[in-house]
Parts: C-alpha cells; sequence; structure tokens
C-alpha cells in the first residue's frame, strides 16, 4: 500500500474524530441534529392530541401572523394547552428566564451566567417562589391558581417530550448541546419574580452613598434628588390619602459612611442592559369618540430577539382575554378581556435598603449584641459548551437578622429587597384576567407586592382608575440627616446603620392606606415613571422616578389633541409613535447657554441653536447625530466629575444635572465646589470635541444623517443573530423611546431598548391592537421570527386582535379523557 | 453510439447523485454523531465505483464534491443557509463557517481517494 493512501487513511480517521474530540463543533457539522436541523420544525402544529387525565378539549386556532386563539372548555384544558404552545413558540426562552431567577443560568450558558446567578442566590430568590408555591398550593383560596399553574406546567412538559422525540428542539439547544428540563408550577412563579428583579432591584442607595462621601450630604438637597421638585407627577394628590407622616429619629454623621463605589458598580453591570421605562394613559369616556374609555400601554424594556412578549388569546367558559405575557406564565400579564382593560409602568420607588455593621471577630454588632451571621451555601453547575461538561462552582451566603451580605473585599451591606419576600403577584395576573370592572381589578391588586406598577385601569362601563401601589416598606427607626442645607428624614435613599437598627421593615403600608384616582375629574390620566402623586402624598414613597420628560410630552400632546375634538384610537397611535424628545432639547438649550462662543465652537452653538427652532429626531435629520452625542458626552463628563467614573451614569437623572448647572450660573458655592476640576464651560467644550471626534469616526467625511448612527440593534441573546439594523428616529426620552445603550466610534449609537410591545384597547369595541418588536416565534429560522416587527412594530401599524371574532377548523386539538373539573 | 468517455461521465454523475442520496439518508436516520461519521465513509466508497479509472486527485475531488453538496442541498432545501452562515459567523467566526464544508469535503473526499488506491492495489 502506497504512503499516500497510509497518510490519507489517518487523515480520514483524524477528521473523523472530530466531532468527538471537539463536541462543540458538532452543532455546526451535523445539518440534521445540529443548528440547522432547527429548521424543520413546523411553526403551526396540527392534528389531535389525546392528553389522559385532562378534564376538557381545548381547540388551538393559529391565524397568519402565527398567533395563537385558544377556545377551550374548561380552564384546566385551556391552561394546558397555553403551556404546550408557550413552549412551541418559546422553549428555549421560558428555560433562560426561569433559570435567572432559579440561580442555575450558568447550568445553560456557562460561565457567562454565573454573576447572574450569584446575585439570584444570594438574594434568596429561589426560596421567595418555594416559600409563595406552598401559600399557593395550601390555602384553598389559591386552590383556582395552583390548579392552573399545575395544568400548564403539564402542557410545557408534554410539548418538551413531543419535541425530544421528533428531534423539534430550538436552535440555541443544539448550539449548547444541552436538552431542556421538566418545567414544574414555581418555574412560572420565578418568571414572575423576574420582573421584580429587572424592575425593582438597584443599587442607587450605595451611588448616592458614594456622592454623599464624595460631596457632603448636601448633595441630596441641592441636586434635588430626593424631593424631585422638577419632576412632574402624574396625578393630582387625592383627598383620600392617609399616609402617616415620616418623622426621623436621630441625627447621624452621614459623611462617615464607607465608601462603596465598587460594588455598587459591579452589581448594576448585571442588569445595566434592561430599562425600567414605560408609558401608559387612559382617556376618560366623556373625552373619548367612542364614549368608552381609551387605554393605552408601552412598556420599554430590553429589545431581544424573540421578544419579552408572546401574545396569546384564551378563551374558556370563565374568561375571554388576550394580550401580551411573559412566556412561562400561563396568564395575559398585560391585554384586555371582554370588560376591562390594564396596562402598567414601573414605579420607580424604593424597594431596596442596605445596612452596615461594626464588624469585631467576624460578628457583627446589633442594639448592643454580637451576633454571628448565618450561612447558606449553594453549589452551582457551571455547563462547558466546549468540552459539554459541568464543573461545580460554590457560591456562599452569609446573611444578617437584616438580609444576605453583599461582600467585596473589607467591604460589606446587608440587603433588603422586596423581590426576596415571597409573593402573590400571579394571583393578581389571575384574577385580573377576570375582573369585570374597575372595581375587581383593584381589589385583586392586594396580591400585588412586586415590582410596584403605575396600575392603569378601564371597564366597559366607563370606569377608570389610577393605582400605583403595592408592597411600599413600612420602615421604622429612621435616622434624621442634617445636609448642611435643612434637615432630612433618610426614608431609604441611603444605607442604614444596621448595629443601630436604623431603617428596619415592619412589613407593607397597608394598601387602604395609599391612594387611587377613581374616575376623577380628569380627561386623562398618564404616567411614565415620573412621581405618582403632587403634593405631599407620595412624600417618602421614593425618590428614583424618571425625568418628567415623557410625562410631560404625553400630557402635551393629549392636551393638543383634545382641544381639536374627543380623542380616538388614532390618537393613542400618534402618542406611542412620537419622536420629540423634550430631554434633548432640555440639554441642547444648556449647551447653548453655557458653551463659550469661540472659533468652531460658535459655528456648533448656532447648529443646536438653529436644531432647538425645530427639534426634530428624524432619521434623515442631519443635526440630530450632533446633538445626540454632545448631550451624551456632556451628561457623561459631568457625572464622571461628580463620581469620580463613568459608572452608574443612568443614576445622574437630567433634573439633577439641570439643578446643578442652574445653581453654578447663579454662582452657587456649591456648584463650583462639586465641579473641582473642571468649569462648566470647560466640560461643555470638551464634550463637544468629543462629539465632534466620535462622529467624523462613524461619518469619515460623509454627511451627517441620524439613521446611520442610530440603530435599533436587536438581538438573540445566545445565537446572537440581529433581527434589525433598522435606523431609529427618537431619542432617550421620546414617547417612542429609543435611548443609544452608548455612543462610540464602533458601534455609532446602537438601540436595544425600546417598546417592548405597543398595547391600545378601546373599551367600546372588543379589539386589541398590538404592535410587538419581533415575532411570535422562537425560531430564528421561522418567518414568523420578526414578521410583527417587520410589519407592524417598525412602520406604526398594528396587528388587530378581536376577542369575538370566530374561527373555523382548528389546527391543534387537546382531547382530555379525564373526569376532573 | 456513445463514445466510452460519455459513458464514464454520465456514470460518475448518476454515481454522484446516488452519494449525495446516500450521504442524505445515512445522516439523516443515523444517530448523532454517528451519521456525520458514518455518512463520509459509506458515500467515499460508493463514489470510489465510479472514480476507479480517475487519478487519485479526482477521485478526491469527486468525493468532496458531493460530501460539500450533500451538506449545501439540506441547507438549501430548508432554506436555512443565510441564518446558519450568520449564526456560524457570530458563534464561531470564519471557523463556524468552513469548518462544515471541510469536514463533509475532505472526509467524504479522503475516503474516495482511499477506496480508490485500495482498490486498484
Amino acid at each position: 500500500m502506497s504512503r499516500a493512501v497510509v497518510i490519507s487513511s489517518i487523515l480520514v480517521v483524524i477528521i473523523l474524530a472530530v466531532p468527538v474530540v471537539f463536541p462543540a463543533l458538532l452543532p455546526f457539522l451535523d445539518p440534521i441534529n445540529g443548528l440547522p436541523g432547527a429548521a424543520l420544525a413546523p411553526d403551526k402544529y396540527e392534528g389531535t392530541f389525546t392528553v389522559r387525565g385532562l378534564y376538557g378539549e381545548a381547540l388551538v386556532y393559529y391565524d397568519e401572523w402565527l398567533v395563537p386563539h385558544i377556545e377551550a372548555t374548561s380552564d384546566e384544558a385551556g391552561f394546558y394547552a397555553v403551556g404546550w404552545i408557550s413552549a412551541s413558540l418559546r422553549l428555549f426562552q421560558m428555560d433562560l428566564h426561569r433559570r435567572v431567577v432559579l440561580g442555575n443560568l450558568s447550568s445553560l450558558v456557562g460561565e457567562a451566567g454565573l454573576e447572574s446567578d450569584r446575585l439570584s442566590l444570594l438574594l434568596g430568590l429561589p426560596e421567595a417562589i418555594e416559600e409563595t408555591w406552598s401559600i399557593i398550593e395550601s390555602k384553598p383560596e389559591f386552590s383556582r391558581v395552583a390548579s392552573a399553574l399545575e395544568a400548564y406546567s403539564r402542557g410545557v412538559n408534554d410539548y418538551i417530550e413531543y419535541a425530544k422525540s421528533n428531534d423539534l428542539l430550538p436552535a440555541e439547544y443544539r448550539v449548547l448541546g444541552l436538552e431542556p428540563e421538566p418545567w414544574i408550577p414555581i418555574h412560572s412563579l420565578s418568571i414572575a419574580k423576574l420582573l421584580s428583579l429587572m424592575l425593582a432591584w438597584d443599587t442607587d442607595d450605595l451611588v448616592l452613598n458614594e456622592l454623599v462621601r464624595r460631596h457632603g450630604p448636601d448633595i441630596i438637597v441641592n441636586l434635588d434628588i430626593v424631593n424631585r421638585t422638577r419632576n412632574l407627577a402624574h396625578a393630582p394628590c387625592g383627598e383620600a390619602f392617609k399616609l402617616g407622616s415620616i418623622v426621623g429619629t436621630d441625627s447621624v454623621n452621614i459623611s462617615l459612611l464607607p465608601p462603596s463605589a465598587l460594588l455598587a458598580s459591579k452589581l448594576s453591570s448585571i442588569y445595566s442592559t434592561w430599562s425600567d421605562a414605560s408609558n401608559n394613559w387612559v382617556v376618560a369616556p366623556w373625552a373619548s369618540s367612542s364614549g368608552k374609555p381609551l387605554l393605552a400601554n408601552d412598556p420599554h424594556l430590553a429589545l431581544t430577539a424573540p421578544p419579552i412578549w408572546l401574545i396569546l388569546h384564551i378563551k374558556t367558559p370563565n374568561m375571554n382575554v388576550a394580550g401580551v405575557t411573559v412566556p412561562g406564565v400561563p396568564f395575559i400579564v398585560i391585554g384586555r378581556n371582554l370588560n376591562v382593560a390594564w396596562g402598567f409602568t414601573n414605579v420607580g420607588s424604593d424597594f431596596v435598603d442596605f445596612y452596615y455593621y461594626e464588624w469585631s471577630e467576624g460578628k457583627y454588632l446589633y442594639k448592643g449584641e454580637w451576633m454571628k451571621p448565618e450561612y447558606r451555601e449553594y453549589n452551582v453547575k457551571v455547563w462547558d459548551p466546549m468540552s459539554r461538561s459541568y464543573t461545580v462552582e460554590k457560591i456562599v451566603v452569609r446573611s444578617t437578622i437584616h438580609g444576605p451580605l453583599l461582600e467585596e473585599g473589607t467591604e460589606s451591606f446587608a440587603v433588603k429587597f422586596t423581590g426576596s419576600e415571597p409573593s402573590l403577584e400571579v394571583v393578581f395576573i389571575y384574577m385580573l384576567n377576570r375582573a369585570d370592572t374597575v372595581d375587581d381589578a383593584l381589589e385583586s391588586q392586594r396580591y400585588f407586592i412586586a415590582p410596584i406598577q403605575n396600575f392603569i385601569v378601564a371597564d366597559s362601563k366607563g370606569n377608570f382608575a389610577y393605582s400605583p401601589n403595592g408592597g411600599y416598606p413600612a420602615r421604622t427607626n429612621l435616622p434624621l440627616i442634617d445636609t448642611g442645607y435643612g434637615k432630612i428624614v433618610n426614608t431609604g435613599f441611603l444605607p442604614f446603620n444596621g448595629s443601630r437598627g436604623e431603617g428596619e421593615w415592619t412589613g407593607f403600608i397597608p394598601l387602604d392606606e395609599l391612594p387611587v384616582l377613581y374616575n376623577p375629574d380628569l380627561p386623562y390620566v398618564a404616567t411614565a415613571n415620573s412621581k405618582p402623586w403632587n403634593g405631599s402624598c407620595g412624600a417618602g414613597l421614593g425618590w428614583n422616578y424618571a425625568d418628567r420628560f415623557r410625562t410631560l410630552r404625553i400630557y402635551d400632546l393629549l392636551d393638543s389633541f383634545s382641544r381639536i375634538g374627543p380623542l380616538s384610537i388614532d390618537h393613542m397611535s400618534r402618542i406611542q409613535l412620537d419622536t420629540r424628545d423634550y430631554s434633548l432639547e432640555a440639554l441642547a438649550s444648556i449647551l447653548v447657554e453655557v458653551t463659550p462662543r469661540k472659533g468652531e465652537a460658535s459655528l456648533y452653538v448656532d447648529m443646536l441653536n438653529q436644531w432647538l427652532q425645530n427639534p426634530s429626531t428624524d432619521i434623515d435629520d442631519s443635526v440630530t447625530p450632533l446633538v445626540l452625542a454632545w448631550t451624551y458626552y456632556f451628561h457623561e463628563l459631568l457625572w464622571e466629575e461628580l463620581y469620580g467614573s463613568t459608572d452608574n451614569r443612568y443614576f445622574f437623572k437630567i433634573e439633577h444635572l439641570e439643578a446643578l448647572v442652574d445653581n453654578y450660573l447663579r454662582g452657587e458655592s456649591w456648584a463650583r465646589r462639586y465641579l473641582k476640576n473642571s468649569s462648566l464651560e470647560e466640560l461643555a467644550l470638551s464634550s463637544l470635541e468629543r462629539a465632534l471626534s466620535t462622529l467624523d469616526s462613524i461619518f469619515q467625511g460623509e454627511d451627517w444623517r441620524y439613521g446611520d448612527i442610530h440603530v435599533y440593534r436587536i438581538v438573540n441573546p445566545v445565537l446572537k443573530v440581529d433581527i434589525a439594523g433598522d435606523p431609529a428616529a427618537g431619542g432617550p426620552y421620546s414617547v417612542n423611546v429609543a435611548p443609544p445603550s452608548s455612543i462610540d466610534p464602533a458601534m455609532g449609537a446602537p438601540v436595544s431598548v425600546g417598546p417592548s410591545v405597543r398595547l391600545i384597547s378601546d373599551l367600546s369595541t372588543t379589539m386589541l391592537h398590538i404592535a410587538l418588536p419581533g415575532g411570535e416565534s422562537g425560531n430564528p429560522f421561522s418567518k414568523h421570527y420578526s414578521d410583527h416587527y417587520r410589519s407592524f412594530w417598525l412602520t406604526g401599524e398594528y396587528y388587530r386582535l378581536d376577542l369575538e371574532e370566530t374561527h373555523a377548523g382548528a389546527n391543534l386539538v387537546f382531547s382530555g379523557d379525564g373526569q376532573g373539573g | 453510439m456513445y463514445s466510452q468517455g460519455m459513458v464514464r461521465v454520465a456514470r460518475s454523475i448518476i454515481i454522484a447523485v446516488l452519494g449525495v442520496a446516500l450521504y442524505i439518508a445515512i445522516v439523516y436516520l443515523a444517530p448523532s454523531p454517528l451519521n456525520i461519521m458514518a455518512a463520509p465513509v459509506a458515500t467515499g466508497i460508493l463514489v470510489s465505483r465510479s472514480s476507479r479509472h480517475m487519478g487519485s486527485l479526482k477521485a478526491f475531488l469527486l468525493g468532496a464534491a458531493v460530501g460539500i453538496s450533500s451538506y449545501l442541498a439540506f441547507l438549501l432545501y430548508t432554506g436555512s443557509l443565510p441564518i446558519v452562515l450568520t449564526i456560524s459567523m457570530e458563534l464561531a467566526g470564519p471557523l463556524g463557517v468552513i469548518s462544515p464544508i471541510i469536514y463533509h469535503g475532505v472526509a467524504t473526499g479522503l475516503v474516495s481517494l482511499v477506496a480508490v488506491e485500495v482498490a486498484r492495489s
């Protein structure tokens, strides 16, 4: 045999061994079982499945946009079908989300999930949802919710088995070399908890602590950080509001607090891409063209592929409800039924407190007594997709009487977080789906703890209400802080001295003590993450609200449209799609005022001035790139001057910046003290220089065009494929929000946060208008992966769903042989 | 009548088509990763049946063409080619894109070459 044959034979053996030696390459080599095989999965499933032990029958109709309409003869069959269908559309996404909260994300995605797992385990989220489930399971009044969760789990698990036996697993599992584990009701609860983690968890107290450490406690008053007097309230203070006055007990020397910048930076980075902004509003029946309330909602979250939300329509003898859910939750989270429509935006209240202690020999001092911290230990499995094997990482959590300790070197804080408590949001959503009136909906809110939402609800009888309520912590022993500019009570915006027993939680403020707007004498009520109430109503309940700009713009638009005539669905849509950004205008005005008019700078100041005459953020505008980049860097440089780094810049609201600039220009000594290294004028010029340098790098001498740098990026978290790449109008505070995640020469100004869904309901009809930034399918090979994005969301159109539409010829039938009910 | 050369070409084409069919059948039916190991071997041997009159290089090239065509045929049939290329590029860079081409092509080509040489000896 020739040498060539021997060498070739050896090469053949080596090449054929590649899939065994390098299993990570298998998904790319195997066209059937690997990545390309996911293209074989159908969009719509057809046929009849007999389900043993299931009571009733569920028919599933897919429409042309792959939206499933489920009609069932029993709730049990309905929720079974919802589970099966949700898994068939979004199984990997459901798996990913449950693991974020369960603290075992790294057993799916590897080391990239370890930081997230550490945080979830540290906050005790798995224990909180287990406790929640034991409450739901054991109390008779929640038995229907428990049954729904169990039927849903069964549907998910039956689909998992079906997918495994028919080679239909999603592309992500094929790439990672894993299979899904069974679904249990706790996993649905974990998805609800995920929303708390996304929307209520923050380390703002530590960021403020660092600001105070650097500049003194007067910065709290001078930058208007807690009182937010420049903010615009959503609603007028109601007469019924009877919150007990908050009284400080003792003065403390706040400047002795330890530094914590490193800790704050590390913890916030995990979820820094999530946004907690949103819009919703309701129009009174007498201001609406239909004579019934109109309700609109667009929650702003990370834009991902597939999208966070899934559109569902569920009809059983007990309900007919449609809208969007987070896959993994059997119920409609935002939407409407025949009689009631509802929507949410996040309340920027304070749901996290931090406690520091005196320590000695491993013990902490608590009210005069030295105590040993408790220990919890977790072994987290970390998947290595390269070797297709697990390693084990040990995570140890120490806790004090107040909660788990966040530790970094010698620095430590105990943390108390509403999301760590067992809570019944899933019961609230279940009841909301079945509500017949606004009263029913408000009653169901008794089960809502976190994340607290600006809840807006309306019914077909013409009632409407606004209730920004939920689990506001009731705190005792609040310290009084002398800022040098007056004394203020630390209601939780700064860490508490745990050794002195400050700021301890005694439970939640009773719902009956919190205010609600119910059929107010107002033509509309709008919320956009600003402070809920004007006057004294909301004092002490929160402080880190979003700037006023979206709230102001929505009210301006509602005012201007309603001056012409009654408000219609078309007006709701025009408001949701509005791209004017008052925040850019406010910052541009400041730059015009503070930038020295010398040399080239005066040319650009003139450009800003001209832009302010007609402040457009259209994609074809040629000045907006400068406005965005200059204001972005100005904000960043000012924050860096105050904070010492650009980390946590989201903390620095534009209203804080306005307070600083106004007082600086008035010659206040404290404002000049805060800006130790550079004057305001120098910062304006430096930021212009950076903006011009970035724009030069991006455009390379070509004409500036906003849509060339400000571009949607909607990416699959595992497969990294981007469905978008389209130019984005608007800005960080337009109603149709489009904040750049950064601005740099390499990436431009990518937009990965925005309206995660747009919904509009007119209570005079049974229609629901929905625009989803993606598609129903989680399969990147499906045409339904991005069809809603291209056909509706991006073009400003809406998918229309009629709750009373009848369907013929079910695609899929789940037929039970059970005798339950 | 047909020349001997034309008959050989026709025979090669038929065997190549049969090779693609055999390749896809094995990849489809056998469990992973055995499927992608067995397919180049079986197909390479089949292709070598039409390659004995060729040189080793031609046998290798015909085998490689059949291996690559089989892989691409599947991607084209399902319409997954552009997305597979995008995802492969994002996740594994150029290696993710070219490794299937190299694997299916070189493995089948080499098996074909070896089979031809063994048959000749």
